[in-house]
């Protein structure tokens, strides 16, 4: 397995095209040992977190198996440093499985979140978003990742249109995970917002799993209902298909990421809310109060693994 | 729809000596990619519109405002005339002002539009133009525009600085003019899907703007 552990240095890598670029670095293609890998070269190497960047490549090592092999597969997420004379310029990651590409009118393009938020076009090539089951598979696939990094106290923070890639196949693929960190850690960099992502309420010291949660919220909400700028507060108009009963659920949570926060629903409500098989409805509970900082149960990763209860026969 | 679009103009030269493949050839090549890379990116495409406006001695709007995905054609640009400022710097603000005007009829906030200006010469109506030209970028209008401006082969550095509000331009030689050209090209492309995707501190959109581009030396735009 590459890379094997430890630091890189920029020198051993073998670059080839360059593909993609943002605010924060270029992303190169690598080849030789590093095949299948990229590259990512900060603009501004000064400005990053360091330390911050190791954690985040040792951190796989601390999760369980399960977590770690989820983890992954779905996200991804830093492997190595890359090092010039000893200052950080970047760090190596997967590239971007061949299932989460497309190709539209100018090239190849990532299955980018974006694309199921909209009407298509021709433009888009072979992205054809898939209908409301395919929705509501990405959708689930969305919440048990959140799930797993929640669980592990991780937060997203820029949860956006163009960081989240999904496939045909209902899979889904989360990219920029050098802005995630540890609730209470510093990023390894100031973290962009991105417009019609923002959480009105996130605290100045940054986001937090509660601004995750917003987020994963308005990610669900727009994703069954095809629609950009869909905020809590506003009713949700589902995509065709959508099942009554997941539809109404999802309404009802939808509007409570509009409460305060500590009072937003969290992933595993969602993967309720989502779930085919239909939940029991029992007495309303008071409102969970932070529940990040409460232990949590092991998640296997199965989606939809949740206490059951046995009812007598008829 | 979006609630916040971000408008841009590209206000193109096309007096006799922006012909041929080192001229307007070059740039209607890239207005095919212009039209691919934004129209195939939905938030780009939702958030921003394109207008064309090219300029001689007379000026005209060559593609009226438009939301890119929705294209089937584009018209290019054919270079003949001489070079005047005044009469384009006219049809700009009328133009901004009609876009706006619709736009926020359409239910839209509009973001203070962008103009990338490009010429390759001087302009004969230099006694005249200054006079069109303040009404652009008149502080009491709210819809002035931030304009970019570039200066191509024989255009004098001095009146694109005076033109441009936030960034100028000027064309250096190191690449090939065609060349230069599809950097221009590239410039805008990459400051409209920036814009569109890029947040600024308050969480709306801001315009995104190139620090450099290739074959062009950037210098500071006169303080006004
Ligand atoms: N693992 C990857 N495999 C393939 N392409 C990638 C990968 N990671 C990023 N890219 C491409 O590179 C581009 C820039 O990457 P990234 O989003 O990490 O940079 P950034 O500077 O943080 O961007 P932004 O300004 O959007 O936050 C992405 O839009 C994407 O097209």
């Amino acid at each position: 397995m590459w890379p094997s552990g430890g630091d890189l240095r920029l020198a051993d890598l073998s670059l080839g095209a360059e593909v993609g670029s943002g605010g924060q670095g270029k992303v190169h293609e690598l080849l030789g040992a590093g095949g299948g890998h990229v590259f990512k070269e900060y603009l501004h190497p000064a400005t990053v977190n360091g330390a911050a960047l190791k954690r985040l490549v040792e951190l796989p090592a601390d999760l369980n198996q399960t977590h770690r092999e989820a983890l992954l597969r779905q996200t991804a997420w830093p492997l190595a440093r890359v090092l010039d004379r000893g200052h950080v310029r970047g760090f190596v990651m997967r590239l971007v499985p061949a299932e989460f590409w497309g190709r539209a009118a100018p090239g190849p393009k990532l299955r980018e979140l974006q694309y199921l938020l909209y009407e298509p076009k021709a433009l888009w090539g072979d992205i054809a978003p898939p209908d409301a089951a395919g929705r509501l598979e990405i959708a689930r696939g969305t919440v048990s990742l959140f799930r797993l990094l929640h669980a592990n106290r991780l937060v997203v923070g820029d949860v956006s249109m163009s960081n989240l890639l999904w496939s045909p196949a209902g899979n889904v693929f989360l990219l920029d995970c050098d802005g995630i960190r540890e609730t209470g850690e510093k990023p390894v960099m100031a973290q962009p917002s991105t417009p019609d992502w923002d959480d009105p309420e996130q605290p100045s010291t940054g986001p937090d799993l509660d601004t995750d949660r917003y987020k994963l919220a308005l990610l669900v909400a727009r994703v069954l209902a095809k629609a950009s700028a869909l905020r809590p507060g506003q009713p949700v108009p589902f995509a065709a298909g959508v099942p009554d009963r997941i539809a109404g659920e999802v309404s009802e949570r939808f509007a409570e990421a509009a409460r305060p926060r500590g009072l937003r629903p969290d992933a595993a409500q969602w993967a309720r809310a989502l779930d085919e098989r239909g939940v029991i409805e029992l007495d309303p509970l008071p409102p969970v109060r932070r529940p990040p900082s409460l232990p949590q149960a092991p998640l296997d990763g199965r989606r939809g693994q949740r206490p059951m209860i046995q009812l007598p026969p008829a | 729809m979006s609630e916040q679009v971000l408008p841009f103009y590209l206000v193109c030269d096309e007096s006799w000596s922006m012909e041929g493949p080192d001229g307007v050839d070059a740039i209607n090549g890239c207005l095919p990619d212009l039209h691919r890379e934004i129209g195939s990116n939905p938030v780009v495409a939702d958030k921003t519109r394109f207008c064309i406006i090219s300029f001689n001695h007379e000026a005209q709007v060559l593609l009226p405002l438009a939301d890119l995905s929705e294209l089937t054609t584009m018209p290019a640009m054919s270079a003949n005339g001489g070079t005047e400022y005044g009469t384009v710097f006219n049809l700009l603000r009328s133009t901004i002002e009609q876009d706006v005007a619709r736009l926020k009829q359409d239910g839209h906030q509009v973001l203070r539009p962008a103009v990338f200006f490009l010429s390759d010469g001087q302009p004969n109506d230099s006694a005249d133009w200054h006079v069109a030209y303040q009404r652009v970028i008149d502080p009491s209008w709210s819809a002035r525009p931030n304009i970019l401006a570039f200066a191509f082969n024989e255009a004098d550095e001095g009146i694109i600085k005076q033109i441009a509000t936030v960034r100028a331009f000027s064309y250096n030689g190191t690449l090939k003019p065609a060349q230069a050209l599809q950097e221009f090209a590239q410039s805008l492309i990459r400051s409209i899907v920036r814009s569109g995707t890029s947040g600024g501190a308050d969480g709306g959109m801001t315009l995104a703007m190139p620090d450099t581009v290739p074959g062009f030396t950037t210098i500071p735009a006169d303080v006004v």
